[in-house]
């Protein structure tokens, strides 16, 4: 099935060009890798121009892209308000240092490393465990997401061509990503970095040249009513919305593993400031950018509703991707394509690197009955990134979302960081933190999973409003978390000689 | 609600135009690190 779009074989050139060159740079690193920490860290030689680039460049998915372009869509300009909150808090975790410089100065390569200096080998296992757990599933509709936007730019609407987008997809990031580790991570981020930045720019000032601002704002105030620009006004997001989406910016920028992973990548802790002060810009940019693409395509198909196709699903995720194929010249798509493949490959490679670094560092090497060595280690994190491929297939096509892309990442994060944040606050800053304390934080944590679709349906829980029911949980089990961290600690101290541990 | 559009707008254009140049700075001084983690990549490898 083909829909109308303006790619053409100008358009397919530029992509086909961007992939030979991006896979090939990534498996031409592989001459550099030489250790498990040149693999996982790239020998933390990183400065911080290229840590701001990699931040930018893998924080900004072409997932990211799609859910926001879609909350832009469906929410209007009151969704600027997540793009602020996550800026600000990506600021104030770079200028204060708050968690990511004790860990940088500890020395750690993942945040369960840090578990076992603080509180012993089992916590280590069992946060690698949720860690992994959560961030798997959380990338699980990554490459769909993705994927759609390819289709929907090239006007291919099947389900047979979207699996064909997603097989080929995830093999050419696989192929470098699993052969150069992390100095491939961070060159292709690198170029990727530059080429979805020209990308960005360029679309949105097209899309400024289209509609005026003033244009959007009436259209969409007219359309959606008050609670699309004001996010306090009735039936808009709410103020609890709001402060969970706070939370979530400041957990996003100092305890998701893929951001701490920056941190332990750097030369030293001035850069982790300087990466994470700069980066704020990129967290800003990041959702507000496809938020603003998705408000110019609401106002675009109230004109042409016809081409979002009667019939075919997930409309508000293709919204975004249909109005631009339709509204770019010829050219400009391919650069906008190549921009987003670059956008969504950065991504793929920083998750896959990330999770299976943490699998074998955390899981399966705490676990082996002898020291495994480097080489070892490396080969079981390719196999272990292997299988999570096959994993993002099968769930990328069989998972029914039920919800906005941005609500399920949100909640699939939740089941980790909520007791994390406990965790590590407390790990870090409080000497009489104990294990028990970071058992019962991470159970609490844990509970996040009733805010899935499925499993709330399965449990007969009735919710008006998705969002603030996810909201609610979350926040509940934030605060569930902290409770038992500081409770567990208090009952349960450890024993002297692992409570003389020193805190940063 | 004049705030919240006041708020909007200052964000779209400050952002985008900041954005812009912080782009331009990190292509150049990126290129730069790069080069210099593979020089030190490098000389890892022979020590």
């Amino acid at each position: 099935m083909i829909g109308h779009t303006n790619f053409s074989t100008a358009d397919w050139a530029i992509v086909v060009g961007f992939l030979v060159i991006s896979t090939g740079l990534g498996m031409w690193a592989w001459r550099y890798m030489r250790n498990m920490e040149a693999y996982v860290v790239a020998g933390r030689a990183v400065r911080p121009y290229l840590g701001v680039a990699s931040i930018i460049a893998s924080e900004m998915g072409l997932v990211t892209v799609m859910y926001s372009a879609e909350k832009g869509y469906t929410t209007g300009f009151a969704a600027f308000y997540l793009a602020l909150s996550a800026a600000v808090a990506s600021l104030v975790v770079g200028l204060t240092g708050f968690i990511i410089v004790p860990l940088r100065a500890r020395g750690v390569m993942t945040i369960p490393e840090f578990y076992e200096q603080r509180f012993g080998r089992d916590v280590r296992v069992c946060g690698g465990l949720i860690l992994a757990f959560s961030g798997i599933l959380n990338m699980g509709m990554f490459l769909k997401a993705d994927s759609l936007f390819v289709t929907s730019v090239m006007g291919m609407l099947s389900g047979e061509q979207l699996k064909l987008a997603m097989t080929v997809m995830l093999g050419l990031v696989l192929t470098y990503t699993l052969l150069g580790g992390m100095i491939s991570v961070l060159i292709t981020d690198y170029m990727q970095f530059v080429i979805m930045s020209i990308a960005l720019v360029a679309v949105s000032v097209f899309l400024m040249a289209q509609f005026s601002w003033g244009q959007l704002v009436s259209t969409v105030e007219a359309q959606k009513g008050l609670a699309a620009i004001d996010p306090l006004a009735p039936g808009g997001m709410g103020p609890v919305y709001m402060i969970w989406m706070a939370f979530l910016g400041l957990i996003g920028a100092c305890v998701w593993q893929t951001s701490v992973m920056r941190a332990a990548s750097a030369e030293d802790t001035r850069t982790v400031r300087i990466t994470f002060s700069w980066g704020s810009l990129g967290f800003l940019i990041r959702f507000m950018v496809p938020y603003f693409w998705g408000i110019c395509a609401f106002a675009y198909l109230l004109q042409r509703p016809d081409l979002l196709g009667e019939g075919v699903p997930d409309q508000s995720l293709r919204a975004m991707p249909v109005a631009l194929a339709n509204l770019l010249p010829m050219g400009a798509i391919g650069v906008l394509t190549a921009g987003m493949l670059a956008a969504a490959m950065s991504t793929y490679n920083t998750y896959l690197h990330t999770w299976s670094a943490v699998l074998t560092q955390d899981l399966v090497a705490p676990l082996a009955h002898r020291e495994l060595g480097s080489t070892q280690r490396i080969w079981i994190a390719r196999g272990i990134m292997l299988l999570i491929g096959v994993f993002l297939l099968v769930w990328g096509l069989w998972y029914p979302l039920g919800q906005h892309l941005w609500d399920y990442m949100a909640v699939t994060g939740a089941i980790y960081f909520t007791g994390a944040f406990a965790v590590l606050t407390a790990g870090l800053y409080w000497k009489r933190a104990s294990r028990v304390g970071a058992y019962a934080a991470f159970a609490c944590g844990f509970l996040n999973i009733i805010s899935l679709t499925p499993v709330a349906d399965a449990l007969g829980i009735q919710r008006e409003s998705g969002m603030l029911y996810s909201a609610i949980v979350g926040l509940s089990c934030a605060a569930l978390a902290g409770v038992a961290m500081v409770a567990g600690s208090l009952l349960f101290p450890d024993r002297r000689s692992d409570a003389s541990q020193e805190v940063a | 609600m004049g705030f919240w559009k006041a708020l909007w707008a200052v964000m779209w254009f400050g952002g985008l135009a900041l954005f812009a140049v912080l782009a331009v700075i990190v292509t150049y001084r990126g290129a730069l690190d790069v080069a210099a983690l593979l020089k030190r990549l490098s000389q890892n490898d022979q020590g």
